[in-house]
């Protein structure tokens, strides 16, 4: 009595272990796949064309602001990092610096134009208080930062040729 | 007959699923091993002692943002690997150059230089430019792709996080902000130094003030260390070294 009682309640056991891992994975894995994938392809192909269409137009700013020398291309996953976006509201960025200089130039396409202005304009309090330690000379760069946006796309331009970089920004921005 | 059998596999089954972890038990009771237990406290600052003397230095790379740079102009170090940039962003530690007084064209990287060090103790001083941020979560993934660098470069390198000292005065970032972001930096560089193993500084215990900030001698500008802050921070340097054979202990069963 007592051995088959034993053996029903392990074979039980072993069919309650085995039976969950199939239902899951049959029941409620599977089906929901295919909708989700369709998804996730739309949503990398539309942030690559936003990645590919910030690269371009920041690359074409530093070239007309004949900025080459002066900045480098940050990789794109450390910009987060840099101007404590908000979750969600940046689709893509391209961003460039220069090494111990005020000079950057960022392109951004985002969701919600305020909130990216807002946490440039902190990214730049923050820039000018450092730089007024180590190289005051350009804090006047900062201050005359251009900052502006059309259509979800924001872009930031510090440099020396202020007048330049201005009809730069306007015409990246078809205005 | 049939279900007879069929129980029998399942015995046999759980049998073979269970058996190994008592064998195993069984052939290393039979069996003398020995193996090497660390007993050092990695959640605990390192600890003072004995000085090291001068040779040591030779062992050792120095890398971190202004305020290593000090260590560089007036640590009297001969023998040492000092290397800094000044208003380093961690997160451009691969872009930005180091500062080189002998050669102002050098297109070396901090990032480059630690890639390349085999130096068995390497001591790292980073955080305060980025002091005014918000929070350091981006900041401490740089660190710790560093220090993943560092290891798999050199399994067995010391490494030494040096916390940020309270400085007097940071520009923009008045108190209570400004103690409020310090304990936030270390509490993210003390993170980092448990979860990966490795020794921590923390030159508040020593170099600081009845105000909890640094002795207003050691700095220049409530930042930067003066020549006699220098040798102050060097001496905690070294006569706070870890010793391997202190806290390594070989355990035999």
């Amino acid at each position: 009595m007592i051995k088959k009682f034993v053996s029903s309640l392990l074979i039980a056991m072993l069919l309650m272990g085995c039976g969950s891992t199939t239902t899951e994975s049959a029941s409620t894995s599977a089906p929901e796949q295919k909708p989700e994938e369709t998804k996730e392809t739309t949503q990398s192909q539309d942030t690559s064309k936003d990645g590919a269409e910030v690269k371009k137009l920041s690359k074409q700013l530093v070239s007309d602001l004949n900025l080459e020398d002066k900045v480098a291309e940050v990789k794109e996953r450390i910009i987060p990092g840099i101007f404590f976006f908000e979750e969600g509201t940046v689709n893509a960025s391209s961003f460039y610096v220069a090494d111990k200089k005020a000079d950057c130039v960022g392109v951004f396409r985002v969701n919600d134009e305020d909130s990216c202005k807002e946490c440039i304009k902190t990214y730049l309090e923050t820039l000018k208080a450092q730089l007024q330690t180590y190289a005051p000379d350009e804090i006047f760069k900062v201050d005359n930062a251009i900052v502006d946006s059309k259509d979800g796309l924001v872009i930031l331009v510090v440099c020396d040729d202020i007048e330049n970089a201005k009809s730069a920004v306007n015409q990246a921005l078809n205005k | 007959m049939v279900k007879k059998v069929l129980k029998k596999l399942l015995l046999i089954s759980l049998l073979i699923n269970v058996t190994p972890i008592v064998a195993e038990e069984e052939v290393d009771a039979g069996e003398y091993s020995c193996r090497l237990i660390d007993f050092y406290d990695y959640y605990s600052p390192v600890p003072w002692g004995d000085y090291v003397d001068d040779s040591y230095y030779e062992t050792a790379f120095f890398a971190g943002d202004s305020r290593m740079g000090s260590l560089y102009l007036f640590g009297d170090i001969e023998n040492g690997d000092i290397h800094y940039v000044t208003s380093l962003n961690l997160l451009y530690i691969d872009m930005m150059k180091v500062d080189d007084i002998e050669d102002e064209d050098s297109e070396v990287t901090l990032y480059q230089l630690l890639n390349e060090t085999r130096k068995e103790n390497i001591y790292l001083l980073f955080g305060i430019n980025e002091i005014r941020n918000k929070d350091f979560v981006a900041f401490s993934e740089m660190y710790q792709e560093i220090l993943t660098m560092l290891r798999n470069n050199n399994p067995n390198v010391n490494i030494y996080i040096i916390l940020a000292y309270h400085p007097d005065y940071i520009s923009n970032l008045p108190e209570p902000d400004l103690s409020e972001h310090l304990v936030n930096l270390n509490t993210t560089l003390m993170d980092l130094a448990i979860r990966n193993h490795v020794y921590y500084l923390n030159l508040d215990n020593g170099m600081n003030d009845a105000e909890g900030t640094i002795i207003d001698d050691y700095v220049a500008d409530g930042l930067h260390f003066t020549y006699e802050g220098t040798q102050a921070f060097k001496d905690y340097i070294a006569t706070h070294v870890v010793r391997r054979e202190v806290y390594d202990k070989e355990i035999c069963e």
